[in-house]
């Protein structure tokens, strides 16, 4: 089976606040494969957190929105089962030969297929049995998708500190976990839940199962939030930063461990990071994302060898301990509320020319060679892609060389977004 | 545990103690107006003020040692012997007695109402933020803590005893005697319920709604929805649940704030005998044992709250540890 386990498609997510609408992911598309790791790399406030929340929707709704955009989750199990539990809502796209299909008269919305209250999409049947087709979590309502939250895609986050309910045990944390998508009976769920602490590493699991989460160290709390994950074998874990909050022992223990149970469970890995060594070590596939938009997707290793776009240069050369200089991107994310026109790093960049600040983010090009899409104006018809691919820093130092005199619109780090905006206006 | 909780009630023992202590002391040092009195008569039909000082403070045992006097007011207290009411001509304990059942009539059911009432819009708020029905349940709590009680047990009485004549206006005491539970004696305690409920529902409902919204946002909430947990028991499991922790606080202001002072009000607009009335009548007349008794109920309710409140704690929340304190 070709299809991606997890797509997102054109995914919009939206906070509305008093200051205006915050556009925290601006239409991006990630795919997922059974058995792969994905990385989700880029800054604080690109996105990413919200990007992985959308998925299974555990994002505040409200505040939190999704106007626009797809999330396909391809399991043929569950698409049966929700197919079974919610008939009225399923939409087959061989509207002629499916019996029983409601709404087919309605226009469907963009290329979406259904209407607003089809969730479960039927592509391919094999007599009476669905052979393909999706769940569109968006449109899904809470009660199917409680089937899939924590049974096929489970989270762990980023700050184990909090993410377990202080007045309950552990133990009877992973229990609840255990017997939301199961029929065990205490006995036979507090078996598992002792089998799942032993198999994340928690020493003398049957003893710590009535213990709280406060009488835990946070490496620990990690290793039990894991196990919660594990509670019913998932298909996909999508895991927010997991390291972030711990120390550098523990962080590469958790890795560890996580690789480990991707290996033996075949799981799929959704990882959001900000830490480029991580995403080296343990990623099959990259997304660069940088405020709300995708700038670079590829395979990890063209992705380091040959960054194609200026950011995921950017972002390299900030990694400490690679022996050449370490810089710092000058500047900061744009405004995220009022985004400028154009690519939403050309404020920042150093080789940005009008082109970048006109229009919408570039589409995403393939880049030549490699396993790679990249949505920068060089790589489109009429440009030298090879302008983008010198090193960042000494591109940083060349344009505020030569540039010197000029508007200091396109120079990195010199601007805030509106002068950039304005600048980018009347050109 | 046992030890802790056999700690607190010591403790809850001592702090009753250094009360009682005190209000002696206080009273000690108030001047006795009714010596005051039997001085001035004694001047007036050529009597010896001295001897009438001399007779009032022999009859009443106050020419003995100060620390032999302190030592039987505690021991008198202690065993239950509250002083004599010279309004009432009975025990003060006897008073007091006879007019709790006519104050927990209202109190208990306004109360409970209150709690969970409260509580549930406060809950359905932090759940549905600034939706309209948020806004509807914050606008009944500002009216409800900004309305005088008083006033409005009297606009309720014009409207709904007066006017509409739904209710009695008269406290009848023989009906709350003989049918406790019964039709009428609800329909005469429906106004003070409705009064006291409605400040105590604003207030717990402000509370629940500010310490539910800070768990509708914690992470551990957002695991549990990871998890699959949905609805119901996202609500009561994960929400509710560890917001008991600092509601359970809210327990004891709300007893003491209802049998202090919104009862007495509540009890003289409504005509109600209870605790709250004995208090005023004996503050009124000038009744100083008596209103030493009446002030002791609330100031044992609070060292008995508070206890319940420390062992409520450490039941709720298991990160209080009881073990070193």
């Amino acid at each position: 089976m070709s299809d991606p386990l997890i797509s997102v498609k054109n995914l919009h997510t939206q906070f509305h606040t008093d200051d205006g609408t915050v556009r925290a992911v601006d239409g991006i598309d990630v795919d997922v494969s059974r058995g792969e790791t994905v990385c989700i790399v880029g800054e604080s406030g690109s996105g990413k957190t919200v990007t992985s929340e959308s998925i299974t929707k555990i994002l505040q709704m409200p505040p939190g929105d999704i106007p626009i955009g797809e999330v396909q989750f391809r399991d043929v199990e569950s698409v049966r089962e929700l197919a079974d539990q919610f008939p009225k809502r399923v939409f087959d796209v061989h509207e002629d030969d499916a019996p029983g299909t409601a709404g087919t008269d309605v226009p469907p919305e963009e290329d979406r297929p259904g209407d607003e209250k089809h969730f479960v999409i039927v592509e391919e049947r094999s007599g009476d049995r669905i052979s393909r087709g999706y769940i569109d979590m968006v449109r899904a309502p809470d009660n199917a998708l409680r089937k899939i939250r924590g049974g096929d895609i489970a989270h762990i986050f980023q700050n184990p500190q909090s993410a377990l309910n202080p007045v309950y045990t552990v133990g009877w944390q992973i229990v609840e976990a255990v017997q939301l998508h199961s029929d065990d009976d205490d006995e036979a769920a507090r078996e598992r839940a002792i089998d799942l602490l032993d198999r994340v590493g928690i020493p003398d699991a049957a003893a710590r199962f009535d213990d709280y989460p406060h009488e835990f160290s946070g490496g620990m709390k990690q290793r039990v939030i894991i196990a919660m994950a594990l509670a019913s074998n998932p298909d996909v874990l999508i895991a927010d930063e997991p390291t972030t909050a711990l120390d550098v022992t523990i962080q590469a223990q958790i890795l560890d461990l996580l690789a480990e149970i991707q290996e033996d469970l075949g799981m799929a890995i959704l990882f959001i990071t900000h830490d480029l060594g991580v995403v080296a070590e343990i990623a099959d596939r990259v997304v660069v994302m940088y405020a709300g938009k995708v700038m670079e997707s590829g395979e990890v290793f063209d992705l380091f060898e040959s960054p194609a776009h200026p950011y995921t240069r950017a972002l390299l050369e900030c990694l400490p301990g690679r022996g050449g200089d370490m810089v710092s991107i000058g500047g900061s994310l744009p405004s995220v509320t009022n985004p400028p026109d154009g690519c939403r790093f050309a404020p920042r960049c150093p080789h940005a020319v009008d082109d970048c600040f006109t229009g919408d983010q570039p589409p995403m090009y393939s880049v030549e060679g490699a396993d790679q899409e990249v949505s920068c104006v060089f790589y489109g018809d009429g440009y030298d892609e090879s302008v983008v691919q010198t090193e960042f820093a000494a591109a940083q130092n060349r344009t505020a060389r030569t540039d010197g005199g000029r508007t200091t619109g396109r120079r990195a780090g010199t601007d805030t977004d509106e002068s950039v905006r304005s600048d980018g206006g009347d050109r | 545990m046992r030890w802790y909780v056999i700690r607190r009630v010591a403790w809850a023992a001592v702090v009753a103690f250094v009360i009682l202590t005190i209000t002696f002391l206080f009273l000690e040092i108030t001047p006795d107006q009714q010596v005051a009195q039997l001085q001035f008569q004694a001047a007036q039909s050529g009597g010896d003020p001295e001897a009438a000082l001399d007779a009032y403070e022999q009859r009443r045992g106050l020419n003995q040692p100060l620390w032999d006097r302190y030592t039987e007011y505690v021991t008198n207290y202690v065993q239950g012997n509250w002083g004599w009411s010279d309004t009432r001509s009975e025990p003060v304990l006897d008073a007091i007695v006879a007019s709790l059942p006519y104050s927990i009539m209202y109190s208990a059911p306004s109360i409970v109402i209150s709690t969970v009432v409260g509580m549930g819009i406060g809950l359905y708020s932090a759940l549905n933020q600034y939706t309209k029905t948020d806004y509807a349940a914050t606008f009944v709590a500002f009216f409800g803590i900004s309305i005088p009680n008083f006033w409005f047990g009297i606009m309720l009485l014009l409207i709904f005893g007066e006017t509409l004549g739904w209710f009695p206006i008269i406290f009848q005491t023989s009906i709350a005697d003989t049918q406790t539970f019964s039709l009428a004696n609800l329909r005469q305690l429906f106004l003070p319920i409705v009064v006291l409920s409605t400040g105590a529902i604003a207030g717990n409902m402000r509370y629940a709604r500010a310490e539910a919204l800070e768990y509708v946002r914690a992470e551990f909430v957002k695991t549990a929805r990871a998890k699959g947990a949905t609805g119901w028991r996202m609500l009561s499991r994960h929400i509710l649940r560890p917001t008991l922790v600092p509601l359970s606080t809210l327990l004891v202001g709300d007893l003491l704030g209802l049998l202090l002072a919104s009862s007495l009000l509540v009890e003289v607009v409504f005509g109600i005998p209870g605790v709250g009335r004995l208090s005023y009548d004996a503050i009124i007349n000038q009744d100083t044992d008596l209103v030493l008794g009446t002030v002791f109920i609330p100031v044992f309710i609070s060292v008995v709250g508070n206890l319940l409140q420390d062992i409520a704690y450490t039941v709720l929340d298991p990160r209080i540890s009881y073990g070193d304190r």
